[in-house]
């Protein structure tokens, strides 16, 4: 089994803020905002970088704070294995064929855009009871615009490339709640 | 009268580099005399090595007047080293046929040769005609893109290179020229004799040890000897045109393909060549196998054949005809079986190479060449169990090739839209299968040399073969070609079909998805 990625920012929405009605609904507030909400700011800003680094690169680490934070607000049950978007699109496309097509589309996007599809993604993943791994979703998005486009590779092994049948049955019984 | 001088047994024509790693440039006397403080010949066209080497040999042979036997082949290699009054005494005889210039014995060339127009009157051609690497005539512009309009000069240790080489490897095509001393019209070249196959030689620790190798007894060359068996420098002869049986292994080392003359001319005190007169030489019959190349199994005829340089297939994917052998069938280079006798005499820690040297053509145009090193442990040279460990080694290659070749149409298939009839093309054209073997041959080196280790040297080349099948298809198919989600989709396609077929070889490692 991989090495599921830690992150000390989802840690902390996960352990401080998942029970937290209030703070959920600030956060929630924020979606589709690209630089958040001020709401926001008392509980992504603590995770920033310092300031004194390089300002472009400050505001897209602050914005893809923002965005899973808000994504987060949407769907708060979290997968923690470490599997990705890719994994999760497959989940869903056991009840939903559609679903490879709006998959394909997030391939193709550019860091710009993916906020929107992403939180369309979440959505649906909400719907359908699959759950979302916040951890491996941070990661991939700072590094969605590598030249390498490993993160899409990746998703898209996981999503149309042959499955090991355990995993594919932790995975289901995980949406479902259940303990694997 | 031209003047000019040039004797390639004292001049420094060949360079050559020490065991101590420093380079210079010997005449042929202090190259066989110091031939054991010499670790090899140097030159930037391997071809000429080759060349060389058989010169080499056929001095080495004629100064010794053998060997015949074993016993002779074992007191000169115990030796260490070559005679000084045996090789000064013959070169001393055989001095002035040595003079690349000279009047009457012009070396490897032929006196008096004239290449006449329409009109009877001299025609001198370019030097370039006799390098192959030269854009000359209707050679291809391969490796340059001068002309012959544009004027070339070599220098005489240059153009001793050139000659020697183009004995060795001419190649046939239109002549259309007309040459005095009986010779007459003639329409065509024809091959030279290391053209039609790959030329094999084993490579010792020094040049005495390389000589010594490939030095073949009579049982092991098979060119049968006639009393007249002279190499071309003593002949008073100077030889016809076409095709003829060899007089003797001698005749046949150094057989003239080409009659040559080269024209030199005094530059400020120095000599160059740049005009030369040429003509169809002699050539020796198909017939006669050359000990030195590489034989092959026809696997639908049964039958042995000598195949040429594949400029997209490396020498060591053929280790099998190389190296393979037992107690009935033994094709292997001559001078492979020689060392097999003889390994009882040779120094226990002897550490070989197997070098390759060949020319592939397309008919008169030369394509490519090549030489490639390999190691040889000694097992391989006498020990069939060896020789099933290469077997197995060449057999998994093979057979992942196929499975990658599988994966990168898998890959084309989705990419492409459906039914599309080029897929097969499209494939070929990543270049996967060409990078997989490339990135082999180092793995391989380091397979043989570990060779005695047997079933952890296999295991680690089945490694090296899957990581190698992986970062070609990662290369050549992943990292190439736009990354839409169609090609996102057929990369995982390729990926899983890579990976079940690997599992499937049982392999050490199916291969962990990228």
């Amino acid at each position: 089994m991989k090495e599921r990625k830690e992150s000390g920012f989802v840690k902390f929405l996960e352990e401080k803020l998942k029970d937290d009605r209030a703070a959920m609904a600030r956060l929630r507030r924020g979606l589709g905002k690209k630089t958040g909400t001020s709401e926001m700011y008392r509980y992504v800003v603590p995770f920033l970088p310092n300031e004194e680094t390089d300002e472009n690169r400050w505001q897209r680490s602050a914005n893809r704070h923002f965005l899973i934070a808000s994504l987060f607000s949407l769907h708060s049950e979290s997968a923690g294995r470490g599997s990705s978007m890719g994994k999760v699109f497959r989940a869903m496309m056991a009840s939903s064929p559609s679903v490879e097509k709006r998959f394909e589309l997030l391939l193709e996007v550019d860091a710009e855009d993916l906020g929107g599809h992403l939180r369309q993604a979440v959505s649906l993943a909400k719907s359908k009871n699959v759950w979302v791994d916040f951890h491996q979703l941070f990661d991939d998005v700072i590094h969605w615009g590598d030249r390498s486009r490993g993160v899409q590779t990746r998703w898209a092994r996981e999503f149309w490339g042959y499955e090991k049948e355990a995993n594919k049955q932790t995975i289901e019984t995980e949406s479902k709640g259940e303990t694997p | 009268m031209n003047g000019c001088t040039y004797n390639l047994i004292d001049e420094p024509w060949i360079t050559c580099s020490g065991r101590d790693g420093t380079c210079r440039a010997v005449g042929l006397q202090e190259l066989l005399l110091c031939a054991h403080e010499l670790r090899e010949i140097e030159s930037q066209n391997p071809l000429t090595i080759a060349a060389l080497l058989r010169v080499l040999l056929a001095v080495v042979h004629r100064a010794v007047d053998g060997p015949k036997t074993k016993p002779e082949w074992q007191n000169l290699y115990e030796t260490g080293f070559f005679s000084k009054k045996v090789i000064t005494s013959y070169l001393e005889k055989v001095h002035d046929r040595f003079d690349l210039f000279s009047e009457l014995h012009p070396f490897y060339q032929t006196a008096g040769l004239i290449n006449l127009d329409g009109s009877g009157k001299p025609l001198t051609v370019s030097i370039a005609a006799i390098m192959l690497e030269r854009a000359s005539g209707n050679n291809k512009t391969i490796f340059d893109h001068t002309t012959d309009d544009m004027p070339l000069a070599l220098s005489p240790a240059e153009a001793a290179h050139a000659l020697i080489t183009t004995q060795a490897f001419a190649l046939g095509g239109l002549n259309k020229k007309t040459a005095n001393l009986d010779l007459g019209y003639q329409q065509s070249y024809l091959n030279a004799s290391l053209v039609s196959g790959i030329f094999i030689a084993l490579t010792g620790e020094s040049l005495f040890e390389t000589l010594m190798l490939n030095l073949l007894l009579p049982e092991y060359h098979k060119v049968p000897i006639e009393n007249d068996d002279l190499p071309v420098w003593e002949r008073n002869d100077r030889g016809g045109d076409g095709v003829r049986p060899p007089k003797g292994y001698l005749d046949f080392l150094t057989g003239k393909c080409r009659h040559i003359r080269l024209l030199p001319d005094q530059h400020g005190g120095g000599i160059m060549v740049s005009r030369l007169h040429i003509a169809q030489g002699e050539v020796f019959p198909h017939e006669i196998g050359n000990p030195s190349f590489m034989r092959k199994k026809n696997n639908k005829t049964d039958e042995y054949y000598c195949p040429q340089l594949d400029p997209d297939r490396l020498v060591w994917r053929d280790s099998f005809s190389l190296f393979a052998f037992n107690d009935t069938i033994d094709e292997r280079p001559a001078a492979f079986r020689q060392a097999k006798t003889m390994r009882r005499v040779v120094r226990p820690s002897a550490h070989y190479l197997c070098t390759a040297i060949a020319l592939a053509n397309d008919k008169a145009n030369p394509l490519a060449w090549r030489k490639e090193n390999l190691p040889v442990p000694v097992a391989l040279l006498e020990e069939q169990s060896a020789v099933y460990l290469l077997i197995k080694s060449m057999d998994r290659a093979d057979a992942v090739s196929r499975i990658l070749d599988g994966a990168v149409k898998v890959y084309i298939r989705n990419v492409l839209p459906p039914n599309s009839k080029d897929v097969n093309d499209k494939a070929k054209a990543t270049g996967t299968m060409g990078v997989y073997w490339n990135r082999l041959e180092g793995h391989f080196r380091t397979f043989l040399s570990s060779l005695e280790q047997e079933d952890v040297a296999l295991s680690a080349w089945y490694d090296k073969i899957t990581a190698t099948a992986w970062d070609a298809l990662e290369t050549c198919v992943r990292q190439r070609y736009a990354d839409s989600a169609a090609s996102l989709k057929a990369w995982a396609a390729a990926g899983d079909e890579l990976n079940k077929k690997l599992a499937g070889l049982n392999a050490t490692k199916g291969g962990e998805l990228l």
